[in-house]
């Protein structure tokens, strides 16, 4: 404050000269200001100028500004005021992956007494790569005066940059150097500055930061599909750093060379990812009876991982299928349960080709729903020829409504793998097959008479041997 | 339901009244000599009428619970079908028979260890039979098929029930569970006089 108020005095003087000008001379001093001598004259030099420097600050502020700019004097410490000395502390190894935990600290050194000891504010720099040193943490840290703890005469203090907790952030590998810059609001110092042996304790801290690239640990895809069914990639993906990955399936044209097409998805860590078909159109009819190949690349920003090229999907040839005149003819019209059912459907190649074909029938019934009832493998030609299947419902079906169901293991000619149909009238509710006057009802009438007789005999058997032991026990005991 | 339950307190009765007649014979046996007990008495008072009448009455008995359960057996078909009994097979009901028969022979078996009152099996023992009440009694057996016939009817068409068949079944067991205890009912009418 000193040296500020001398600086002001300075000043001063300096405008007093300013404001009254070569030209202009002293007032004399007036009768009423004559009693004052001396003392009065420096009174009124200086009211002079401070109204100079009043006058001075509104009419030119910039000429005022800069001469406050030359006569001001920064403050200066007293001799025996000594640098603070802060380095970075960092006990990990020096070669380190994106993802490994990272803590760096500021080891602070402050020989000065309590009295002189200024405040300390620290930043912690990074140099990426080929790069400049930045700023990193967002909250400067600041050491107090009274902050520092004592020990064999050194006082110390440490200052931990949480934000920095791994180097996921980095877009590339390599040698990364860490500084510490810090400042007494006097002197900017950096810890680079220093020079020390310790093997915990660095000037500059030089990191080889290196990088995991991601996994890609299975990949699959729809085993022979049709281009028509749901066609899916599938890979599961893992990077150790868990970094944003760009997900590619390269698809290859038949030759195997030249790509057909790509996409991409953004997976973030690790997870699963699926290229549907339905949903990015790689497929069409005219790829049937085709085989593709295919890849992926992984990149996490840093490394692209690319898998050995895989075969799939062979989408399996389309045959042109005439399906027609699905019907059902019951053996009885009342429709029973037991009766024999005959379901039959047509079927032909729309051209000169022969091909393999299943087809499948369902029933379904409340109490059965899509019950597959059986399937037939046929070879479809040109010619016209009938898939039938014979079958009868269950017991539990009886006074239920119906439907039936074809399906084949080609599209037909409407691209559909399956017919449905329902019955015109519900199974008969009757649940048993025989009549009364059957010979079957009258087996059972009189096979429940001789159960009846039959049971009888048997009680009394039993119980009338039951009842001689009896009297042959109270005989013997009467005899006695 | 009703129609059911009537026939099951008819039985009740029957048995009720079988107790009531021992009973009064186990009094006046008491007031002239104490100290028999009335598993003695019924032993004392136990008469055999014959293996074949016997088996007569067994079988009656147990084609009365036979022919019961087929009166009831249309509510209680979709159960059957459900639980997966072979009711709607060729011999799904002679089956359902065997074993309503059998279940009703453990019962009658099993019977002879109750109370007195309680021995179905040996109800006739202790009343003396005419030889018209020993043919009606042997003769419930044929009642109880005609009945177990016509639940069978009735079977047979499910799930159209023919009411007129469902009540015919009905009064016949009830005529054959009053001819089954006509020995039971004479007994307690002529004490009363």
């Amino acid at each position: 404050m000193r040296y500020r108020l001398l600086a002001l005095l300075l000043l001063m003087l300096v405008l007093s000269a300013y404001a009254e000008g070569p030209s202009v001379s002293p007032a004399p001093p007036t009768p009423s200001e004559g009693g004052g001598g001396g003392s009065s004259h420096r009174q009124t030099d200086m009211e002079k100028i401070i109204k100079a420097l009043e006058q001075g600050k509104k009419q030119n502020p910039k000429r005022f500004e800069y001469l406050q700019t030359l006569l001001w004097k920064e403050y200066t410490p007293p001799g025996e005021y000594r640098l603070p000395a802060v380095l970075i502390y960092y006990r990990g190894n020096t070669t380190v992956r994106r993802s490994d935990p990272l803590e760096i600290q500021a080891y602070v050194t402050n020989e000065n007494e309590l009295e002189i000891r200024r405040p300390l504010y620290i930043d912690l720099e990074m140099a990426e790569p080929g790069g400049d040193f930045r700023r990193v943490n967002s909250q400067t840290q600041i050491v107090q005066v009274n902050e520092y703890f004592s020990t064999d005469g050194i006082n110390y203090t440490y200052r931990s940059f949480p934000e920095i907790t791994d180097l996921r952030s980095l877009k590339e590998t390599g040698r990364v150097r860490f500084r510490i810059k810090y400042t007494d609001s006097l002197y900017k110092m950096y810890s680079s500055n220093w020079s020390v042996s310790s093997p915990q304790l660095f000037p500059v801290l030089e990191l080889n930061v290196i990088n995991n690239p991601p996994v890609v640990n299975y990949t699959n895809v729809t085993y022979r599909p049709r281009y028509s069914d749901p066609i899916e990639y599938v890979a599961d993906i893992m990077d150790p750093d868990g970094d944003t990955l760009n997900v590619t399936l390269h698809i290859l044209n038949e030759d195997n060379s030249t790509e057909r097409t790509n996409v991409t998805q953004e997976l973030r860590g690790s997870g699963t990812v699926r290229f549907r078909n339905s949903e990015y159109g790689f497929f069409g009819k005219e790829d049937a009876g085709k085989t593709f190949h295919y890849y992926y690349t992984v990149g996490d920003g840093i490394n692209v991982t690319s898998t050995n090229i895989a075969e799939g999907p062979e989408i399996r040839p389309t045959p042109k299928l005439l399906v027609e005149s699905p019907r059902m003819v019951a053996e009885d019209e009342n429709y029973y349960w037991w009766g024999r059912y005959n379901f039959s459907i047509d079927v032909k190649s729309q051209d000169e080709n022969s091909f393999p074909l299943t087809v499948y029938l369902y029933t379904s019934t409340p109490s059965n729903p899509w019950k597959l009832r059986g399937s037939r493998t046929v070879t479809v030609t040109p010619e016209r020829q009938t898939v039938s299947f014979e079958t009868s419902f269950d017991v539990s079906d009886s006074n239920q409504t119906f439907a039936y169901r074809f399906s084949y293991s080609e599209p037909d000619q409407n691209g559909r793998t399956s017919m449905d149909l329902a019955a015109d009238k519900p199974i008969n509710p009757k649940i048993v097959k025989y009549s009364i006057l059957s010979p079957l009802g009258i087996a059972n009438v009189i096979l429940t008479l001789i159960i009846f007789l039959s049971a009888g005999v048997i009680v009394e058997r039993v119980s009338n041997n039951r009842g001689r032991k009896k009297e042959i026990k109270g005989n013997q005991e009467g005899g006695r | 339901m009703i129609w059911a339950a009537m026939l099951l307190a008819l039985l009740l009765v029957g048995l009720v009244v079988h107790r009531m007649n021992f009973e009064r014979v186990y009094r006046r046996l008491s007031e002239l000599s104490s100290g028999v007990s009335r598993d003695k008495l019924y032993e004392l008072l136990s008469v055999d009428h014959g293996a074949n009448f016997s088996a007569m009455v067994f079988s009656s008995w147990v084609a009365f619970f036979v022919a019961f359960m087929y009166y009831l057996l249309p509510p209680l078909i979709p159960w059957l079908l459900r639980s997966g009994f072979p009711i709607a097979s060729n011999y799904g009901l002679v089956l359902f028979a065997v074993i309503v028969a059998s279940l009703a022979s453990f019962l009658l078996w099993a019977s002879r260890s109750f109370p007195v009152w309680l021995r179905l099996s040996e109800i006739y023992r202790i009343y003396p039979l005419s030889r018209n009440e020993m043919s009606l009694c042997a003769a419930t057996v044929f009642v109880l098929v005609v009945s177990a016939g016509l639940s069978f009817c009735n079977f047979v068409n499910y799930p159209f029930v023919n009411r007129t068949l469902e009540t015919a079944a009905w009064l016949l067991l009830l005529v054959a569970l009053i001819l089954l205890f006509i020995p039971v009912f004479n007994e307690f009418v002529e004490a009363g006089r």
